[in-house]
């Protein structure tokens, strides 16, 4: 036992050999303290996911944005997948909206509205706040929540 | 997430896999069933550089995006392989530690399944988890989604999404797993990433097994895998971890070319290389910090060693262009540092901030627990052990990696001296250098517990 002792102490391959088995039992401590932590957050936001419906997760960081995910949802299936639309904002109240919404709804509208592309001159217009006689000429209301957000149709 | 969305998952990387292990039949050959598992991990990530890489340059020239050209590329690739094998014959493969070295089975078994354990739970949360990922939702996804709804590269809309110039070998990825899920499902994505994390620690383990005993492995590769940051941000539809996962799997095998001089571990690094500079800006910075290190590492040698490595950088290199030359043929800029190229010395006031955030950052317990500390340990005790190289290698890796580190924060002056991840990427860079800790460590131990008497690594 000694001479084992003894030989993890001579310079330098025993003291290589004590420090290499330090660092890996430390390495030990740590996986074994840190994966029941691991696995606690992980669990954590398994929970969290469950919770969420189909509909958030797919939204995600854009419900922080897109104050009523309807609108969206809308666009989705009333504009065809080769169309084109147009995402105007304005100064008019919305409920559910954050500092975020009239910065960034046009670019995650760009995202989940794929593969339809954004054109200012589209006839379907994501209306935020925004004032629809402003939007062009014969408007249309296709889809509202009467509380900011519209769905509008115009005349091309 | 359906059922069905799963199936093409599981569907589409065993493409990958079946690519990869032709690939590595063909430049290293198996000695059994046992080695095909073994390297089934480092066979996947190899399937997934090589049919990647070619995805990108075949959507640059304006090939048609679909299912059926991820299945013709894996199966070209596994075709090539056998191909090759059979008209050049293979790289002449010497001796390679057998599997006698694996050790105690009570201790690789208890490592495996801590493992297995860590990687269901990550499988659970990847299941149902949202797009919350900002950089994810804002163009990583977006431009999956173009390719895969618009067939390519989409001038106008590429044009539009933010990070133009970043490279499109993750939307690749990303459009691949939506065509072989039948919709772009942004939900399951997620799980797309939990194959290249099975398959790093795989591949580390599949190649240090025979090598590095398995109390000196299992607990230095979970180590780096289960660090508060790589499971926070190990599923993110984003490229940081697989760029990650290529840059230490390369680093890894240079160190071993450098001692055991195969020559398949020194052609799967370039691709993995090759594949890292196509999934991010930075995969450049920290290809050439790899580069640089296995040069002055190998100086004894360098009449045997530099053409090599010269021809493995160039070769790794050269498909990258294919993307340069797109984007810059559009003008888009955002490459070069804000600073410009002699610009650094206009802002020498943030060299020393740089360094000093660069550092904190990579020693921050919060974000990477002991795993750095115990790097440069390691290095310490493999040279104090007697050996040079492979020591030698990493520290210059990490030097190289601290200094590039560095460089970015101080070459851009509109970044603030901050670990934020919003406002600065120094928190997502030294993640690159902790997961090749997590590959090189173990094996820098093994050599410190062998000592010099077993050669000089």
């Amino acid at each position: 036992m000694t001479g084992r002792l003894k030989e993890f102490l001579t310079w330098p391959y025993g003291i290589a050999r004590l420090g290499a088995a330090l660092c890996a039992a430390v390495a030990a401590v740590a996986v074994l303290v840190e994966l029941p932590r691991a696995l606690d957050r992980l669990g954590d936001r398994a929970e969290a996911s469950s919770k969420l419906t189909y509909e958030d997760r797919e939204m995600g960081a854009g419900l922080g944005v897109v104050a009523d995910q309807r609108a969206l949802r809308e666009a989705r299936a009333l504009i065809p997948a080769d169309g084109s639309y147009d995402v105007v904002t304005g100064p008019a109240a919305i409920r559910g909206a954050t500092g975020l919404t009239r910065d960034f709804i046009e670019a995650f509208a760009a995202s989940f509205l794929l593969p339809r592309r954004h054109s200012n001159s589209s006839p379907w217009v994501l209306c935020y706040g925004c004032d629809a006689d402003s939007v062009g000429e014969d408007v249309r209301v296709v889809w509202t929540n009467g509380e900011g957000v519209s769905l509008l149709r115009r005349r091309a | 997430m359906s059922v069905g969305a799963l199936i093409g998952l599981v569907a589409l990387n065993t493409l990958f896999l079946a690519a990869g292990t032709s690939l590595v039949w063909a430049l290293r050959g198996f000695r059994g069933p046992s080695e095909v598992a073994r390297l089934a991990g480092l066979s996947y990530l190899l399937g997934l550089a090589v049919c990647s890489v070619l995805l990108v340059v075949e959507l640059v020239v304006g090939v048609p995006f679909g299912a059926g050209l991820v299945v013709a590329n894996c199966v070209a690739v596994a075709v090539a392989a056998v191909l090759a094998t059979r008209l050049l014959g293979r790289p002449r493969t010497g001796e390679e530690p057998g599997p006698n070295a694996v050790g105690p089975v009570l201790l690789t078994g208890a490592g495996a399944a801590l493992a297995v354990v860590f990687l269901e739970a990550m499988f659970r949360a990847g299941r149902l988890a949202g797009l919350f990922e900002w950089d994810a939702m804002s163009f990583w996804v977006p431009k999956a989604k173009v390719i895969y709804f618009l067939g390519g590269l989409d001038e106008r809309l590429f044009l539009e999404i933010p990070g133009q110039s970043y490279p499109p070998l993750v939307p690749g990825f990303q459009a691949s797993a939506f065509a072989f899920m039948g919709d772009a499902d942004v939900v399951t994505v997620h799980l797309l990433f939990w194959f290249p994390l099975v398959a790093f620690v795989a591949a580390v383990a599949g190649l240090l097994a025979p090598r590095v005993p398995a109390l000196l492995l299992w607990p230095l590769l979970l180590l780096g895998v289960l660090t508060p940051e790589v499971v926070d941000r190990a599923l993110a539809p984003q490229a940081d971890l697989l760029l990650d996962y290529f840059v230490a799997l390369a680093a890894l095998l240079v160190a071993l070319w450098l001692v055991e001089r195969q020559t398949y571990q020194l052609v799967t690094a370039a691709a993995l290389l090759s594949a890292a500079m196509l999934t991010k800006r930075e995969g450049y910075l920290l290809t050439a910090c790899i580069g640089a290190a296995a040069l002055i590492a190998s100086w004894r040698e360098w009449r045997w060693a530099w053409p090599r490595l010269a021809v493995a950088l160039v070769v790794a290199f050269v498909p990258t262009l294919s993307w340069r030359i797109w984007f810059t043929s559009r003008d888009i800029r955002g490459e070069a540092p804000e600073a410009g190229g002699l610009g650094l010395f206009d802002h020498l006031d943030r060299a020393w901030p740089s360094l000093r955030l660069a550092l904190s950052a990579l020693f921050d317990a919060d974000l990477w627990l002991v795993a750095a500390p115990l790097g440069v340990l390691a290095v310490v005790l493999a040279f104090v052990a007697g050996a040079r190289r492979l020591p030698a290698y990493a520290a210059l890796v990490t030097l190289f990696m601290v200094a590039g580190f560095t460089w970015v924060t101080w070459s851009f002056p509109s970044l603030p001296i901050t670990k934020d991840g919003a406002l600065n990427p120094i928190v997502r860079l030294t993640g690159s250098l902790i997961l090749t800790f997590a590959a090189l460590v173990p094996l820098l131990l093994a050599t410190a517990w062998r000592g010099e008497r077993e050669g000089r690594a």
